[in-house]
């Protein structure tokens, strides 16, 4: 039964390195009633590389996008948070009526809070979590709208809704350092290693994202034994019991099969 | 921060923003002024710079670059390493308590630092941003591979982390086979409508 209708902006990474991260949205938001339909002919962000060097070609690249989306006549979600951020500042320059959605966003609605709660086969009592968002997810509050930007709470309410046992850190919100993982890996190494750290020091079986670039950053860069870094969806589709999740654990760098089998969820 | 530095921080201070010696200086295209970034808000409380998880690796910190931008003196922030550092993680602009937007202004000085051709302070990330819209611009989408290609061409050099993109494509992570292109007519339309700017 589809509850509601939405534009899907995928971004480079979800048809690149995060192929799990796109595989996982579409399967458990059509679980939940939530119809994604991508755009057909959207194009790149600019990312970085766009406000960094043009910031006329950066807002015509987002604009572009929503231009898609209001031909579309649906409110566009982008899994990515970068992708996120920018499409974000086009809605608010442009006078295009669609509201951009981060894929958490939609999973943390009332409505789809309730439905998970309801779908629940698998809880994730048995696994130890920290949630992290990063920075253009939530930041600036004048782009995001959003008013716990110093301690963000939807990735959090939507773990609580699958029973996952969330420990509290204090870094949901620091730089993993991004942009930076081709040019300057030493810096990110160090960003995105501190990070595990503090997870571990947390108590963390795992480490929970919305966003590619943070996923993929933290989960190359780790120097000693390895922390898996999951995307909230993969989880997602576990606790909601869906077929078809096997071959998104051999894309990650740290394998989570040990973890997740030990929580008694594989 | 170099002896320059300061001492041209110095003088900005000193001197106040209406200083006439400080505002008729030859400049590349002032940040100062420009809207929505409200550079010249700052009073140097240096949050910015405390909650910047790069600040360390930066031989002018955010807090410095944003007063070498209010008070027009450009020059050393454009030639600095440090706004190639910048992750653009908007904690800066998050905390300021007078609306200054940091991340902001640190754009606004990579854009002067790439068009005005001074050497940068680090030429790889500019190379990498380069790459990144060539590939875009060819592409419509961008394709890890060929960024890594486009980057090694931009940068005249192997990218860092040549065993960890090895492993990523073992992986099946980083696909070997780019996607079909996307737009691409109406995206240089695009760059080039940019370009007169």
């Amino acid at each position: 039964m589809t509850v509601r209708v939405l534009s899907y902006y995928p971004g480079c990474s979800l048809h690149g390195m995060s192929r799990e991260y796109d595989a996982s949205t579409r399967l458990v938001y059509r679980a939940l009633g939530i119809d994604l339909r991508e755009l057909a002919s959207w194009t790149c962000c600019g990312a970085s590389a766009g406000h960094s060097l043009d910031q006329g070609l950066a807002m015509a690249l987002a604009t572009r996008n929503l231009e898609l989306a209001a031909a579309a006549g649906n409110d566009l979600v982008a899994p990515c948070a970068a992708c996120y951020h920018r499409l974000k500042l086009g809605e608010k320059e442009s006078s295009s009526h669609v509201t951009v959605l981060h894929a958490l966003d939609v999973a943390s609605s009332s409505e789809t809070l309730d439905r998970l709660r309801e779908s629940l086969r698998q809880p994730l009592n048995g696994l130890k979590v920290v949630c992290y968002y990063g920075c253009l997810l939530v930041r600036p509050p004048e782009v995001t709208g959003r008013r716990d930007y110093e301690d963000p709470q939807s990735m959090d309410q939507v773990m609580a809704a699958v029973e996952a046992d969330i420990r509290p850190w204090s870094f949901k919100t620091d730089c993993c350092g991004a942009g930076l993982a081709v040019a300057r890996p030493d810096v990110v190494r160090r960003l995105s290693s501190r990070l595990v750290e503090m997870a571990r020091e947390a108590g963390a079986d795992c480490i929970v994202t919305a966003c590619p670039l943070c996923q993929t950053n933290l989960d190359t860069r780790q120097e000693k034994r390895g922390l898996p870094v999951l995307y909230f969806t993969e989880l997602l589709a576990c606790a909601l019991g869906l077929e078809g999740t096997e071959s998104w654990w051999r894309r990650h760098m740290v394998d989570p099969v040990p973890v997740l089998a030990k929580a008694g969820i594989l | 921060m170099s002896t320059a530095a300061f001492a041209l921080e110095r003088q900005a201070v000193m001197a106040g923003l209406s200083d006439p010696m400080v505002a008729n200086r030859p400049q590349i295209d002032r940040i100062r002024g420009v809207e929505g970034l409200h550079a010249e808000l700052c009073f140097s409380c240096r949050k910015c710079s405390a909650g910047c998880p790069v600040a360390d690796d930066m031989e002018l910190a955010p807090h410095q670059l944003v007063r070498l931008a209010a008070a027009g003196l450009e020059g050393e922030a454009l030639r600095s390493s440090g706004i190639w550092l910048c992750t653009s993680c908007q904690t800066c602009t998050t905390r300021c308590p007078n609306g200054v937007d940091v991340a902001g202004v640190i754009d606004a000085l990579k854009q002067r630092a790439a068009a005005s051709g001074v050497k940068p302070g680090d030429g790889r990330m500019l190379a990498f941003h380069r790459a990144f819209l060539d590939e875009l611009k060819a592409r419509g989408r961008v394709h890890e591979m060929a960024l890594m290609g486009r980057y090694l061409l931009r940068a005249r050099r192997l990218p860092e982390d040549m065993r960890l993109g090895a492993r990523m494509v073992q992986k099946g992570k980083i696909a070997l086979i780019p996607p079909k292109k996307t737009a691409t007519g109406e995206l240089r339309h695009l760059f080039e409508r940019g370009k007169g700017k």
